[in-house]
């Protein structure tokens, strides 16, 4: 299948008043047409920045370089107007906070047909009508009465659903979700979940699923990237990655969640923590925390290594 | 086990706010229900787990227990060596807003200390004594010493809630409460606070309340579980019995929502509705869960079950539990 | 709260690493400091009233003149360096640069003195109020109000005509006027202070509603009152300078900004010297104490990263 996204060497970096932040460095990654990407990181990975860097949604204090070709044009290099069109059209986003993306103001079928009205050609019934249709698939119970509420009289869960129907509206073809069920209930982070899987069939779509939690990846995606500290560390398809993790990083993740989701007798962490934004590092950003490092981790950067398919950073696959 | 085990009671506690506009205004006064009619021991020592979604109810209890709310019926009776708010120290969901950040970690930590004088008899200890127990403290929790100087934004998640845990335990309380401890930390770290947490209980008979929004993390930490849904306790009993054999739907669905990180479980897992959670206030008077339940009859409609044992240890409010052959 | 010098030092990190790094330990304080300096408006304001600050002390002991000796052979003379007279006389033959000087000084202490008043009480009254809310916020806030309705400039004319133009009394009555939008501030200020984590804490481990205004809720207030100082000087030093534009400010042979201001007025058309210089210094501190207001809240306003 086609590659859709190609991102080759993009790094992120902000200056502040402390110092320089290097938030995200040297990252390379692609997504086929059609599939499920997880980008998985703790604190400090950059995982945020990195497909904010994408849509140009970074604050004026970052500077952005690399490449990122979605449909022959390089999003990193658009001007404004250029990347407006591509915002919801082509590449649309989802929030781990809804109401970042919802007026509470207007009603929803306000802000549901406006997104509509704004670059097609169709009056505002037909745009309501959409509207509607659309928070059906969400499975909204009553659409047709409720989308002329405000967004406080939903739950979570359904201001989560219709922030999806808003994104969904234009059809894009590839959807990011930046931790979109990290602040739910956990019955419905399984409800939104499911409804993923189901969308993703019926619109096509191509998905970019950001999150800290590997459970989540282990059911919503096809391959998996694993950053820590701006890098990718390793990047393989998901059952590869979590069966036979490579990065001494992933397994310590791996072990940590399988622990916490009840799977061994102990609760298992990976001691220290990760870096802070200020602190410089030399050699491999993992070396402090690895139970299997060598003397040259400390000093030399490790590089991505592998096959087509799957790939590591790390001085043991060297 | 003698009738005189010491216990925490929590008797018929149901807390209701009232909405009631601002003073010298007009409106009407709306009221909701965050507890009903909770009923519970816990023996200290012990450790227990609540657990609950938004809405459950389970931080305003932990704040009754506090004795920062007064319940509208029902009271919190504590053993008799045990004062509340002196005795019974919190531990906070976001670490680093729980720290003033303009005091450092020194200040942070040995602040409690001052307030000993007022509240009993306890002496307020003099300064070198309090950096002796600064530096005890920042030793136990696993913090560096020499860092007491700095603010608490130069630390990590997991070192702020040390931090917290280092402020929280100084005065020696007996009874901690720790609301979500570890939902804001990385993955990677949580089992650190958890451990950490474990082992101050064990080392000095600390009856621990474990507050958290899933099941996950606490059948490590608790002996006993608690289950509450929009402010009533649904389930009750042995963390372990609870989960090779769950009683209520609820907890069921709790156990069966959760995401494991083995691809090959997640794909098969089956789908089911839940249903949304209503959040206006209920149109029956029977089951709060009944909307959402996929066993519900009619009479859970009209009528609300009672806690009853389905085992010797475990109780259960449901009209019909679940049993062995249809438990996940 | 002290401010702590940056320091840099090479610290072994925590828990069960051993990371080395270098840092400068960030303090609250110097933190402000380092975005304040960017504003170049301000800094440079700074160094200006810094100045003017250092002039009007050492003024008395440099210069030959006194403000109230008459020299009778100049009087209402010139700006001249030939005669000592850098900024001429007045109509009584006094030295202005002198009289300027000892204007500024008293308008500045004026705006000091009657800020710090009203601070004093806005800041106790707004923290209570916000911290205790309720009725007790309720009536206390209603009280602010209505003594907002009330005509401030017709109440301190009538201070002034029952109780003589007392320099004193010009402090208080500015100052307990000016209390109101200090205390509606910090009273907004301390109800989002009070619902951070870290008072409910406090509250938790058992420390009093006094104890915690003091160390949780007025120290995270400062930057907010900071602020206000700033902007409250220069417009207390306008009001006074109004009061003695009518004459009811401060008594001869002592002078403010604002006195010689209405002197110089009533000569403008023949003596412009008489106008221009003290109506100049008044103008350099009212832009300076705004630049440096407007740098101070820009400083304060942290813009997140990540």
């Amino acid at each position: 299948m086609a590659r859709l996204l190609t991102a080759k060497n993009i790094s992120v970096s902000f200056s502040t008043e402390s110092g320089v932040i290097h938030a995200v460095k040297q990252v390379s990654f692609h997504l086929v047409e059609g599939e499920v990407l997880g980008v998985v990181g703790e604190s400090g990975s950059g995982k945020t920045q990195l497909m904010h860097s994408l849509l140009q949604l970074l604050p004026e204090n970052a500077t952005t370089c690399g490449e990122a070709l979605f449909a022959g044009k390089n999003l990193l290099s658009l001007a404004k107007n250029e990347i407006n069109g591509f915002r919801s059209n082509e590449i649309a986003m989802i929030f781990q906070d809804p109401m970042s993306s919802l007026n509470p103001y207007l009603r929803i079928s306000t802000q549901l047909t406006e997104a509509l009205i704004q670059n097609q050609k169709i009056n505002k019934r037909q745009a309501l009508e959409a509207a509607i249709e659309m928070l059906e698939k969400m499975r909204i119970p009553a659409a047709a009465t409720r989308i002329h509420a405000y967004p406080y009289q939903f739950s979570g869960g359904m201001r989560q659903r219709i922030m999806i129907a808003m994104a969904l509206l234009r059809k894009p073809k590839l959807l990011i979700a930046d931790e979109p069920t990290t602040a739910l209930d956990v019955t419905v982070q399984a409800e939104i979940l499911t409804l993923l899987t189901l969308l993703r069939d019926e619109f096509s779509l191509s998905i970019i699923f950001i999150t800290h939690d590997m459970s989540i990846v282990a059911g919503q995606c096809d391959r998996v990237v694993v950053m820590y500290a701006g890098r990718i560390v390793e990047q393989a398809p998901v059952d590869a990655l979590f069966y036979e993790p490579g990065h001494p990083y992933t397994q310590g993740l791996l072990e940590a969640a399988k622990s916490q989701s009840g799977l061994t007798d102990k609760l298992i962490s990976i001691p220290g923590h990760p870096p802070g934004n200020y602190e410089r590092l030399t050699g491999c950003a993992f070396y402090p925390r690895c139970e299997k490092r060598l003397e040259v981790c400390e000093h030399i950067n490790p590089v991505m290594k592998g096959t087509a398919t799957r790939q590591q950073a790390c001085h043991l696959y060297d | 086990m003698t009738d005189k085990t010491i216990t925490i009671d929590v008797n018929n506690v149901s807390v209701t706010f009232k909405h009631s506009g601002s003073f010298l205004s007009f409106e009407r006064k709306k009221s909701f229900n965050a507890l009903s009619n909770v009923t519970f021991s816990i023996k200290t020592g012990s450790s227990v787990g609540i657990v609950g979604e938004s809405g459950s109810g389970k931080t305003t209890l932990a704040r009754t227990i506090l004795g920062l709310i007064e319940p509208s019926s029902g009271a919190v009776h504590l053993p008799k060596d045990v004062r509340q708010k002196e005795d019974i120290q919190f531990i906070f969901q976001d670490p680093l807003a729980a720290l003033n950040p303009r005091m450092t970690v020194e200040q942070l930590i040995t602040e409690p200390l001052d307030y000993l004088p007022k509240k009993s008899n306890k002496k307020k200890p003099d300064a070198v004594t309090s950096l002796q127990k600064l530096k005890t403290m920042m030793e136990q929790v696993g913090l560096d010493f020499s860092q007491r100087h700095r603010y608490a934004h130069e630390f990590s998640g997991g070192q702020c809630q040390r931090i917290g845990i280092a402020r929280a335990m100084i005065t020696r309380p007996k009874i901690l409460i720790c609301d979500e401890p570890v939902s804001a930390l990385d993955v990677s770290v949580r089992a650190q606070i958890i451990n950490l947490l474990k082992d101050l209980q064990q080392q000095r008979g600390l009856t621990l309340i474990f507050i958290a929004h899933d099941l996950s993390l606490v059948r490590y930490i608790s002996d006993q579980l608690l289950v509450l849904y929009q402010g009533k306790l649904m389930e009750m009993g042995p963390c372990e019995e609870i989960f090779s054999q769950p009683g209520h739907p609820y907890t069921q669905a709790l156990i069966a929502a959760e995401p494991k990180p083995d691809p090959h479980a997640e794909r098969s897992r089956l789908y089911t509705d839940y249903g949304e959670s209503t959040t206006g206030p209920m149109q029956h008077h029977g089951c709060v869960y009944a909307g959402r339940c996929a066993y519900a009859q009619a009479q859970c409609y009209s009528r609300q079950p009672r806690l009853t044992y389905t085992t010797g240890t475990i109780q259960v409010a449901c009209f019909f539990p679940l049993e062995a052959t249809t438990s996940v | 709260m002290k401010t702590q010098p940056a320091i840099v030092e090479v610290v072994v990190a925590n828990d069960t690493t051993a990371m080395l790094e270098a840092r400068i330990i960030q303090t609250p304080v110097r933190q402000v400091w380092v975005r304040f300096k960017k504003n170049l408006a301000a800094l440079i304001s700074m160094g200006v009233i810094g100045l003017l600050v250092i002039a009007v002390l050492i003024t008395p002991v440099l210069s030959p003149f006194n403000g109230e000796d008459i020299d009778y052979e100049s009087i209402a003379s010139e700006p001249s360096l030939a005669s000592g007279h850098v900024f001429g006389t007045d109509s009584l033959g006094r030295d202005l640069f002198v009289r300027t000087m000892e204007g500024s000084r008293i308008s500045l202490l004026i705006g000091l003195v009657a800020t710090v008043v009203s601070l004093l009480i806005g800041v106790n009254y707004g923290a209570i109020a916000g911290y205790f809310g309720g009725r007790v916020d309720a009536v206390m806030m209603r009280l602010v109000d209505i003594l907002y309705a009330m005509p401030f400039m017709f109440f301190v004319i009538l201070l002034m005509v029952f109780f003589g133009r007392n320099i004193y009394l010009i402090f208080f009555a500015i100052g307990a006027i000016n209390w109101l939008d200090i205390a509606r501030i910090v009273r907004g200020q301390t109800l989002a202070i009070k619902q951070q984590a870290y008072v409910e804490a406090a509250q938790i481990y058992g420390a009093s509603h006094w104890k915690i205004i003091q160390r949780h809720i007025v120290p995270n207030l400062l930057g907010v009152v900071a602020v206000y100082i700033t902007l409250t000087i220069p417009q207390v030093i306008l009001v006074e300078s109004f009061l003695s534009f009518l004459g009811l400010g401060i008594q001869e042979p002592m002078t403010s900004l604002g006195a010689l201001v209405s002197d110089g007025a009533n000569e403008m058309e023949s003596y412009s010297w008489m106008l221009i210089f003290p109506a100049t210094f008044l103008s350099i501190i009212l832009f300076g104490f705004n630049f440096i207001g407007d740098g101070l809240r820009d400083a304060l306003d942290p813009k997140q990263v990540n």
